[in-house]
């Protein structure tokens, strides 16, 4: 019975996930397009990007109006933002897709596809098996903002109380600001958890993030088949980039570690960044300003769901600019043709919308000048200052990026070629896609790359190894279209004959895929996860929920604070879920290497464990109104049953909660 | 039925399938690696020492000495089954402080106190 109520409540879970994920996009895409323009496998994935966009960005603007978010609210505005879709749908005059050439694969490459989708869900899965149990720190934090949207029914404001040490003496703060956070990355969670009343802690929100994951890939596989969309070997490509990003590499780098690991701001980010490449892809290249609608809507979700994702973006696009400037060879009819898009009547007010919104109305947290002044400069830290070339090829993978970067240099000579000779010939036949593609896909990968690799020439102040899992799509797409160049270029051109005997390029072909497949799939070993102490992680549970029960009114009062390790604790920033008063609660002593690092740190947090009967440690505990610790009772527990001052008032196997008289 | 359709629903299926079997393996992980007991007070603010017992491990009988300044003042042994706890009120002169509450389950040996 209870197996069974289990399975209920998880599929409705399931359902709820998709179908919040597909529906509104679905019918937004089907109402403002019409049904030529995509074909249905396409339509089918974009409409994750456009439905996660239309709800986020409806819901923070309900809730600017300070309306409640409970589960009505929510279901008004799903119902709000899809039901006129809907209608618009039903009145649309062509009832069926067309078959769109570039989408109509052959019996063998939908077989292909198919398959390749089915081992990417199950490498993932594998993967999943042994860190789906709750207890990354990163996730910890993100589900305490969505256990608030769910108890507040408001969208939050990311703020924390400081312990403070000053002229003013050892206090703790009123609450400042936390730019770390951006409301984008937690509605979409909150929505699911308060329509399906799934618990916080457990496995949902990864579960949502490998959906996510799963339509990311998808999307890049969407994306690359209409960058390549002239290129007769352009299905071929798609579905090399897809086994590139799907079962090979699948849990490395932003995949499913990043999704066990509650990075959410990042999975999100790289499911939108394709997504808006490729709406703005389209809307040049097609001249079809309607698609600056979705691109814009989708570049304002992005905004607001992750300021790393953002900025690369924004680099990206910068990039994407300059390279078009670079290669297009119309002259100013060109530009003339992009201006031209902007005179549909939506398209700048949308625009003005979306900044007044982004810079006034709603900022998001991050749009702060001592952020932004931390992120943009020369890089300050060693962290910060590039990776080494050896550091890239392995977080990207040795065939992956070897491939990658020799395709994207083919590429680059190719169209240096061409723009010198000024002659259409060459590109076409060296590499057949257009300037707006050329100018996309070259932006993509060469923002990232000097991103990641030479930070100080863009000013860029961030943490090099982050930037650098973004390289793994464009590097993917290179290294697929560098293979069949290869196999391109062994023909001899526009005829049937072989440059080389048949079995010396079935020998190559085998060593390439060999290699791609030894290389994907050792990475995929070597990234499995150990089995979590779970029983650990359940104890520190068991302990959060009892404390939060008998300290439930003491702790609203702000003068009853808890203090826990860090160090020794399996899954203590999930504390704070058990809580959920004030992002600090409870108080941390922090890996001790942080304390010796940052001289400025407060050290309250680490003397009142290590030594809580010294006279700072009494002051500490005095000042903060610290009234309860949670131990390892190993580790930690013998100083404060040696102490009168302090009693046991909770153990089990591995925690000890004291209580100070 | 046409080939796009087919990679559709062959996405949502497996989607599903294994959306559904990861909350399962999360949930058995949940129930099978537990194995821990704990106690604890009711009221550990209040003038009452009446406590708990909380069994995660398998069953096992445990044995409880409460101890105030006058000596053990009372003692016992309780079953617990796995996933089972037992709750031990304690009387006027139980509540006296301090004390100090000891649990057995064999070897394993824990301790609450109040001063």
């Amino acid at each position: 019975m209870f197996m069974d109520s289990f399975f209920v409540h998880q599929l409705i879970f399931a359902c709820t996930t998709c179908a919040l994920l597909l529906i509104p996009g679905w019918f937004f895409l089907s109402a403002c397009f019409a049904r030529n323009q995509f074909a249905l496998l396409e339509k089918f994935i974009l409409s994750v990007p456009a439905s996660f966009s239309l709800l986020t960005l409806a819901i923070i603007l309900v809730d600017r109006f300070h309306l409640l978010l409970d589960k009505n609210t929510l279901l008004m505005i799903i119902a709000v933002i899809t039901l006129p879709f809907v209608i618009m749908t039903i009145f649309t005059k062509i009832t069926t897709h067309t078959n769109i050439d570039i989408f109509t694969f052959t019996k063998k490459q939908y077989t292909l596809l198919g398959i390749i989708i089915i081992f990417t869900i199950l490498a993932k899965s594998l993967f999943l098996i042994n860190s789906i149990f709750p207890t990354a720190t990163d996730l910890a934090h993100h589900l305490y903002w969505v256990k608030k949207i769910t108890i507040e029914h408001h969208l939050p404001a990311y703020q924390e109380m400081e312990i403070t040490d000053d002229a003013d003496g050892l206090y703790l703060s009123e609450p400042h600001a936390i730019p770390d956070f951006i409301i984008g990355e937690h509605v979409f969670i909150s929505t699911i958890a308060i329509l399906t009343d799934v618990p916080i802690i457990s496995a949902f929100a990864s579960l949502i993030l490998f959906v996510i994951n799963i339509f990311t890939l998808l999307m890049v596989f969407v994306l690359t088949r209409r960058l390549f969309c002239n290129h007769r070997f352009g299905s071929h490509i798609a579905l090399l980039t897809l086994l590139f990003i799907g079962p090979l590499w699948t849990i490395s780098g932003a995949q499913a570690k990043f999704v066990s690991g509650g990075v959410i701001g990042n999975v999100i980010g790289n499911l939108l960044i394709p997504a808006t490449i490729y709406f703005l892809y389209r809307a040049l290249s097609e001249k079809r300003s309607a698609y600056m609608i979705p691109a814009i809507i989708l570049g304002t979700t992005l905004a607001y769901t992750h300021h790393l994702s953002a900025f690369i973006f924004g680099y990206v696009f910068v990039f994407s600019v300059i390279l078009f400037m670079i290669f297009q060879i119309d002259g100013w009819n060109a530009y003339k043709k992009i201006f031209s898009l902007f005179k549909n009547p939506f398209i700048i007010p949308l625009l003005i919308s979306a900044c007044a919104m982004l810079l006034f109305f709603i900022p998001p947290s991050y749009l702060d000048k001592d952020v932004i002044a931390s992120s943009i400069g020369t890089p300050d830290k060693s962290t910060r200052i590039g990776i080494p070339f050896s550091q890239l090829q392995s977080m990207i993978g040795d065939a992956r990026f070897i491939f990658g970067f020799i395709g994207m240099i083919i590429f680059f000579i190719s169209i240096i070629i061409f723009r010198l000779k000024n002659s259409f010939a060459i590109i076409r036949l060296h590499i057949p896609v257009d300037s707006f593609a050329i100018a996309f896909l070259g932006g993509w990968l060469s923002a990232i790359l000097l991103m990641s690799l030479f930070p100080q020439l863009l000013h860029v102040n961030i943490l090099s190894s982050r930037i650098a899992t973004y390289a793994a799509f464009p590097l993917s797409i290179f290294a697929a279209f560098f293979i069949m160049w290869t196999i391109d270029h062994i023909k001899v051109h526009n005829t049937s004959t072989l440059a080389l005997p048949q079995f010396i390029i079935s020998f190559f072909i085998l060593c390439i895929l060999t290699y791609t497949f030894t290389s994907g799939l050792r990475d995929n070993a070597t990234s499995m996860n150990v089995r979590p102490e779970t029983n650990d992680a359940l104890q520190t549970f068991h302990a959060g929920d009892y404390a939060s029960k008998v300290f439930k009114n003491n702790i609203q009062k702000n003068d009853f604070w808890i203090l826990k390790d860090h160090n020794y604790i399996t899954a203590d920033t999930w504390l704070k879920i058990f809580f959920t008063y004030d992002f600090a609660f409870p108080f941390s002593r922090g890996y001790f290497a942080r304390y010796e690092s940052n001289p400025d740190r407060e050290t309250c947090t680490r003397d009142m464990i290590s030594t809580p009967q010294s006279e700072r440690s009494i002051y500490c505990y005095e000042s903060l109104n610290v009234r309860a610790v949670l131990v390892s009772t190993k580790q930690d527990a013998s100083q404060f049953t040696r102490s009168d001052n302090f009693y046991r008032i909770y153990q089990n196997d591995e925690l000890s909660l004291f209580l100070r008289k | 039925m046409k080939y796009p359709h087919i990679i559709i629903i062959t996405i949502l299926a497996t989607l599903m399938a294994s959306m559904l079997f990861l909350a399962y393996v999360e949930k058995n992980q949940r129930d099978t690696d537990e194995d821990f007991w704990s106690v604890y007070f009711v009221y550990p603010l209040a003038d009452n020492n009446t406590f708990v017992i909380d069994n995660r491990s398998s069953a096992a009988t445990f044995h409880y000495d409460i101890t105030t300044e006058s000596g053990i003042i009372a003692s016992d042994d309780v079953e617990i089954e796995t996933k089972d706890r037992i709750l031990i009120k304690t009387e006027a002169e139980q509540n006296a402080q301090p004390v100090t509450i000891t649990v057995k389950k064999g070897d394993e040996k824990k301790e609450l106190e109040k001063k």
